[in-house]
């Protein structure tokens, strides 16, 4: 590869940003789409989430024994950011193929498309954030300072659902089958998530807890948002999935990003 | 100072086909080896090669019209101009603000306002905000829609459509624009409005490159023209004398029947090889017409449909709707295959295509409204009509002729009916 190339893959990036306006209105749009012409429009997103949390709340505190008091904030933030990590990701996948007519008439970097699905899933996790305020406040969750690591978190969560969104989205705009392997995959990493169930039921906390990058970047923000001290060792753990997710975004975003046009 | 410079640029897409897009058949395939690849053409990827060694060079001032037939590469050196697709080879240098003005009604929300979509067709084009809402006054007073701007655009007519996209489109004028068919707008009495405001507008871009089957449009709007066929630059120098040399290509191409057409018709020919090949007197042109259509008919009447230059018979057809001469059948034909290419290409639906469609029944309701004896005619002339625009249809869109139903699926009040339009194929 030559550095020509890498430095059109940073060039369509550092434009894409610029482009801000375009993709934060299409971005939305696209959120006010599904709601359109509904009464309560994307409050819908915030009552299906909280229909979901006091459902499974109420259903799981009783199998699993659990007092509510702690179960339920716990549910509701580890559900908010769930929301956000698989919207990114699966959203991310369609990012090249659901903007096929605009990327072959509009000359605008393709980043754009990127920005535009995890902007897209930000504005839905802001509808959802609702949901576990109303909790906290319900059940008077202990926010102190810590909270503050609420910021660099979310930061996180989203820069790395950009790459996500560049790297399976080019993967997806060249083999389709890749959205619906990605889809059964994320689904199943819900159950394997510590997001109904807390760390410490397991019985000893086993290996693939730690193996399972979902875990952390759930944690890094979670943990803030129930008022505890953020883990070192899932910080360290998100900032390597930063780093390595980045390396090899940037490898093939370099390579393949202008055949993406071409696939699409 | 604008320009745009090409060196050796090539451009080739694979075309994936499902099959070869899916990772299963993708790991088969390695695990296999190369011998599936051999064995079975179905499992290549094919290649097109979409445009070949163009060197090009543009300077401010320059206007530039692209003529070629379908399929000739110049979509596809419009897109790398835009720099959408970026060549496998060669070298491509633009300076100067690009807007590619390829379908002017593209990302209109049609449950956004008026106003919304005005905004968003605004940052579509490079726009920002403040710019847009600097302008937003002059574009809405255009438009002459008044209190509809406050709509969704979902309850707008395709022409009130066509009037929003084009004031917008047409409110900043960049460096460089890149037209494919031109700029449509709406209906008659704001075509007049619009053509004024498209000439200001047109006269403050550095060049124009402009691709379109209208000769008319070409010699009107350019000074220079390209002529190109299968990916190449066959031909490049004034209006005039491109289109001659289109002209006597495409003579050259349909006049021999028989063995003669083949070596014409093999491409990648230079352009020297364009002109000895090609008719000596372009006086020959008047006559060759009537050649043309006896010869275009015997080989219809035969069958020989591939032997058919059906672009030029269509061209004929359409030229035959703008005189007063034309014969309902012609109509009705240009009609379905419309709608058959409406229905069998979803992606290149448009409002100007929508137009059309609408445009073709209103003459032929007009038609009837005169002798309404033809009506009847055309009835009866329906499925011999529908044969002719589904072999188009298929020409048109690459597919396989048994794609298309056999006979024409609805009853002829069905396609006069203004308010109906053919649903995706397949759904």
């Amino acid at each position: 590869m030559k550095w020509e190339q890498i430095h059109k893959a940073f060039f369509d990036i550092l434009q894409g940003w610029r482009r801000r306006e375009l993709w934060g209105t299409l971005g939305l749009h696209d959120v006010r789409q599904r709601y359109r012409r509904s009464t309560l429009g994307p409050f819908w997103i915030t009552i299906s989430m909280g229909v979901m949390v006091f459902a499974l709340g109420l259903l799981y505190g009783k199998i699993f024994g659990q007092d509510l008091h702690e179960y339920l904030p716990f549910l509701a933030a580890g559900f908010v950011v769930w929301g956000l990590i698989s919207a990114m990701i699966l959203g991310g996948c369609n990012a090249f193929i659901a903007a096929e007519g605009m990327i072959r008439q509009l000359n605008a970097p393709v980043s754009i498309y990127a920005y535009r699905e995890v902007w897209s899933s930000l504005i839905a996790f802001a509808h959802n954030i609702w949901i576990f305020l109303a909790v906290a406040w319900w059940y008077d969750v202990d926010l102190g300072w810590n909270s503050i690591w609420v910021v660099p978190a979310l930061f996180m969560l989203l820069v790395n659902g950009f790459w996500i969104a560049l790297f399976f989205g080019l993967l997806s705009a060249r083999f389709r089958d890749v959205p619906l392997i990605i889809a059964s995959i994320v689904q199943v990493l819900f159950f394997l998530t510590p997001v109904i169930w807390r760390p410490d039921m397991l019985p000893d906390r086993a290996l693939f807890l730690d193996l399972n990058p979902f875990y952390h970047m759930v944690e890094i923000l979670r943990a803030p948002m129930l008022g505890h001290v953020p883990d070192l060792e899932n910080w360290v753990a998100v900032l390597l999935i930063t780093v390595f997710g980045w390396a090899i975004t940037l490898f093939f975003y370099s390579a393949y990003r202008w055949r993406i046009a071409y696939w699409v | 100072m604008a320009s745009i410079t090409l060196e050796k640029v090539s451009v080739s897409f694979p075309v994936y086909s499902a099959a070869t897009r899916s990772i299963k058949n993708r790991l088969i395939q390695s695990a296999t080896g190369g011998q599936i690849r051999s064995e079975s053409g179905s499992n290549k990827i094919s290649v097109v090669q979409a445009l070949q060694d163009v060197d090009l060079t543009l300077r401010s001032g320059d206007r530039i019209g692209l003529v070629g037939h379908n399929g000739a590469g110049k979509t596809t050196l419009l897109r790398v101009l835009a720099r959408i697709y970026e060549p496998n080879e060669g070298k491509v240098l633009v300076e100067g603000s690009t807007v590619p003005l390829f379908d002017i009604s593209l990302g209109m929300d049609p449950e956004s306002t008026g106003y919304e979509n005005i905004i968003l067709r605004g940052l579509y084009l490079g726009l920002s905000r403040a710019q847009i809402r600097a302008r937003l006054d002059e574009i809405a007073e255009f438009t002459e829609l008044g209190d509809f701007l406050n709509l969704p655009i979902r309850t707008y007519s395709a022409g009130m459509r066509m009037r929003l996209a084009f004031a917008v489109s047409t409110a900043v004028a960049p460096e460089i624009l890149l037209l494919d068919e031109g700029i449509g707008a709406g209906d008659a009495a704001f075509l007049q409005k619009a053509s004024e405001r498209l000439k200001l507008f047109t006269e403050q871009v550095s060049i124009i490159v402009l691709s379109s089957h209208s000769e008319a449009l070409i010699s009107r709007m350019c000074t220079k023209a390209l002529l190109m066929e299968h990916g190449r630059v066959i031909g490049a120098g004034t209006t005039k004398d491109v289109l001659t040399q289109y002209r006597r290509m495409r003579d050259s191409l349909t006049n021999p029947v028989g063995p003669q057409a083949s070596p014409a018709s093999s491409g990648g020919r230079k352009k020297g090889a364009a002109h000895s090949s090609a008719t000596p007197l372009p006086g020959d042109n008047a006559e060759a017409k009537p050649d043309w259509a006896v010869q275009t008919a015997q080989l219809v009447r035969a069958g020989r449909w591939e032997d058919v230059d059906l672009n030029r018979l269509l061209a004929e057809a359409e030229s035959l709707g703008h005189q007063d001469s034309s014969s309902i059948e012609d109509q009705l034909t240009l009609l379905l295959l419309r709608l058959l290419k409406w229905q069998y290409r979803p992606r290149e639906r448009s409002e100007r295509w929508r137009d059309l469609i609408d445009e073709g029944r209103i003459q032929i309701e007009r038609a009837v409204g005169i002798a309404p004896g033809l009506a009847e005619a055309a009835e009866s002339h329906l499925e011999g009509v529908y044969h002719k625009a589904r072999y188009a249809a298929a020409r048109h869109t690459g597919l396989p002729l048994s794609a298309f139903p056999a006979e024409c699926p609805v009853p002829l009040s069905r396609v006069l009916d203004r308010a109906w339009l053919p649903s995706e194929a397949g759904s």
